[in-house]
């Protein structure tokens, strides 16, 4: 199956396109169990507790609306908020790994003029 | 879909992140963040000069790393308590699988996330208070 978005080449079964995300099953299937919505809330407390920057309490507030769109029976919102949470997870864990990189790059710098 | 078709989202949960996990936590094994300079401080300390939720997180890990439990409880117990409950989590998940039963995925419901969200929030601003029973939660 190919995404009608991006044109990459899918499994048959993927729900979600590998390149760009785009829903590839019809949404309600008649008798077919819908697969289930990651609401990301683990890695969302861990960059929250690991990154210390105050986007992953942005990311729980969105994984609490995933599991509060499914009880509500709706499944496309969940899944549109379920990528919201893993998108700030991203960001959150891109800063805190970027700001360790630029930390180690001024640290290995300021190590090298202190000895000169 | 087939099991062995390994996609990139795929190949990235069993290889890339199991990987740097214990890359970082050998790094942590060695070095103790209280007194080695190769970790950064918290940006938001750095900042505004208060404690964030996950302040002293990576000290704690360090500490129980080293098997000093009460440690790391005293720099961070939210992280402690998260990583325990996380540590069951994965055991009774992983009991299930043995036994070839459905996991109990997605059913916590959404008030107990605002409810964990509320616990952060709260030891976020407890833990700034200098006073003395909070101040015991900062780092």
């Amino acid at each position: 199956m190919y995404c009608r978005k991006c044109g990459i080449q899918n499994d048959d079964n993927a729900f979600k396109c590998v390149e760009c995300g785009e829903i590839l099953q019809p949404i309600q299937q008649a008798g077919v169990p819908l697969p289930s919505v990651p609401n990301y809330l683990v890695q969302s407390i861990l960059v929250t507790l690991f990154c210390c920057v105050p986007f992953g309490i942005v990311s729980i507030v969105y994984a609490a609306q995933v599991n509060g769109k499914l009880a509500g029976g709706d499944y496309a919102g969940a899944v549109e908020t379920s990528n919201k949470a893993k998108t700030w997870c991203w960001v959150s864990f891109g800063i805190g790994l970027g700001w360790i990189v630029i930390w180690l790059i001024f640290g290995l710098l300021g190590g090298m003029s202190s000895r000169y | 879909m087939s099991r062995l078709s390994l996609n990139n989202e795929r190949a990235l949960k069993l290889v890339f992140v199991p990987g740097s996990i214990c890359v970082a936590l050998f790094v942590l094994l060695v070095f103790n963040p209280a007194s080695s300079g190769i970790f950064p401080p918290c940006p938001f300390h750095r900042l505004t000069g208060l404690y964030c939720p996950g302040c002293g997180s990576l000290r704690a890990v360090h500490q129980l790393l080293h098997g000093n439990l009460s440690s790391a409880f005293r720099l961070n117990p939210l992280l402690v308590l998260f990583l325990i409950l996380l540590a069951f989590w994965f055991t009774f998940c992983g009991v299930l699988a043995v036994r070839k039963r459905p996991l109990p995925m997605g059913t916590i419901p959404s008030y107990g996330i605002w409810l964990i969200l509320l616990i952060i929030v709260l030891f976020w601003i407890l833990r700034n208070i200098t006073h003395h029973p909070f101040a015991m939660l900062a780092p």
